[in-house]
């Protein structure tokens, strides 16, 4: 199902650069609807949910800052509204709203598909279908750290305030500090690779490719359906710019 | 002398695993200790720039893709259009430092300086025409000014970033130099990177 979801990021990214607005305002609803109803595209969990709100707060926040600054400052064309001193033009309108639907349309389809897909679902998918194995084992390392690392900072934090850093003093001091703090988290961090690189090799990593299990799935009817419509979405604007 | 794909299996071999995994995790955790600290920089190529300088070209590009696409998946999608000048990122460090830049500081500063010139050419496109130049973000009363001067949206996002990513990735790779010079040699030779840190005997 994982490529059925990535083609569908593809069409979506491809739409947003080769159909006109109002097509991708459409496909902007219908990706809206799929994150909403469909389950295979729901964000997976509560704090997926959670972030999916943020995010279309964000994404409205962003569309009416990119609409407005663009009305404001571009001053080709008819004038919309004129408030004096501020005048808000139609072509600056028409940019914003352009760049705004391409925003949220791409953003949308790839929030959608991440919230949708853990990403250790998304590791062993990628292992199934032959990426190397560098990139799977980075990819699942980091999400490790992902969740050490932020306890760790505010340990570096704590010990170098209790020393005396000036992590509160003015700009200089606390810019001081940064070197401070960072230093021990990048030393820290080399040193436990050195430490893990160890371990991989012990345990025979990365294994020869003959010993890797690959479950290849076939992609789904959905699936070619999306890939086709790319094809076609490419072809007609190519077909359109000659 | 090696292939390509040679020096690419030397290059994200041993210690590179977890220190490329280690560099995506600094790259989205460090905002934590700027924010707290109150300091307006981003430093979120740091771990790009650290695993670079120790590993090598591809290594860096492959941790700062990475570190963007997990940023996508934590409900920030815009991270994901922003995947080339972060592999731009990995790829000039680790130019500069085969060549042994990363052995002074004031050629790290030049090296930075540079670094955030590539960096605001290659973000000022994707921040004009794909986010039509707001990104919600600090740095955008930037672009306004810009624009307040007349000019158009591709040149004020170029003058934004021309502003503020050269202080920011110079910030970046003193803090990156300041460590790795720390680094005692015993642990620097585990990394591929290390030969053109070494001064030469």
């Amino acid at each position: 199902m994982i490529a059925t979801k990535l083609s569908f990021v593809l069409f979506c990214w491809t739409a947003a650069f080769a159909l006109p607005t109002t097509v991708q305002v459409v496909f902007m609803h219908a990706t809206f609807v799929l994150g909403r109803f469909l389950p295979l595209f729901r964000p997976s969990s509560a704090q997926a949910r959670r972030l999916y709100v943020r995010f279309l707060l964000y994404a409205g926040l962003l569309s009416a800052a990119v609409i407005i600054l663009n009305a404001l400052f571009v001053r080709n064309g008819e004038i919309l509204l004129d408030l004096g001193v501020v005048q808000f033009s139609r072509e600056g309108v028409e940019f914003g709203l352009r760049v705004s639907v391409r925003l949220v349309l791409m953003s949308t389809a790839v929030l959608v598909f991440f919230l949708s897909t853990p990403l250790r679902d998304l590791a062993v998918f990628l292992d199934s279908a032959g990426a190397p194995a560098v990139l799977t084992s980075v990819l699942l390392l980091s999400l490790e750290f992902l969740e050490r690392l932020p306890q760790r900072i505010e340990q570096i934090f704590t010990a170098q305030e209790a020393r005396g850093a000036p992590v509160r003093a003015g700009f200089i001091g606390r810019f001081r500090s940064l070197f401070s703090i960072l230093g021990p988290l990048i030393l820290s961090s080399i040193v436990e690779s050195v430490e893990r690189s160890h371990a991989l090799a012990l345990k025979g990593f990365p294994a020869p490719p003959e010993h890797r299990i690959r479950t290849r799935q076939p992609l789904t009817i959905p699936a070619w359906s999306l890939i086709a419509g790319v094809v076609a979405m490419i072809g007609w604007k190519l077909w359109e710019s000659f | 002398m090696p292939t390509f794909r040679e020096r690419l299996r030397l290059e994200m071999s041993g210690p590179a695993i977890p220190l490329m995994a280690f560099g995506v995790a600094i790259n989205l955790t460090v905002g934590q200790v700027t924010s707290a600290l109150k300091i307006p920089v981003y430093l979120d190529s740091i771990g790009t720039v650290l695993v670079a300088v120790l590993c090598g070209p591809w290594a860096a590009a492959l941790t700062g893709s990475l570190a963007n696409i997990l940023a996508s998946s934590f409900g920030n999608p815009a991270t994901m259009f922003f995947i080339p000048v972060v592999v731009a990122i990995g790829l000039w460090t680790a130019f500069i430092a085969r060549h042994g830049w990363f052995r002074s500081l004031p050629l790290v500063v030049v090296g930075g300086v540079l670094q955030g010139i590539i960096a605001a050419l290659l973000s000022a496109p994707i921040s004009a025409y794909v986010f039509g130049g707001t990104m919600l973000s600090g740095t955008d009363f930037l672009v306004i000014f810009f624009r307040s001067l007349g000019n158009d949206v591709f040149w004020s996002a170029l003058y934004q970033g021309l502003t503020s990513d050269p202080i920011d990735k110079v910030v970046t790779y003193v803090i990156v130099f300041l460590t790795v010079r720390r680094l005692p040699q015993r642990i620097l030779t585990r990394f591929p990177g290390s030969r053109s840190l070494l001064d030469p005997q």
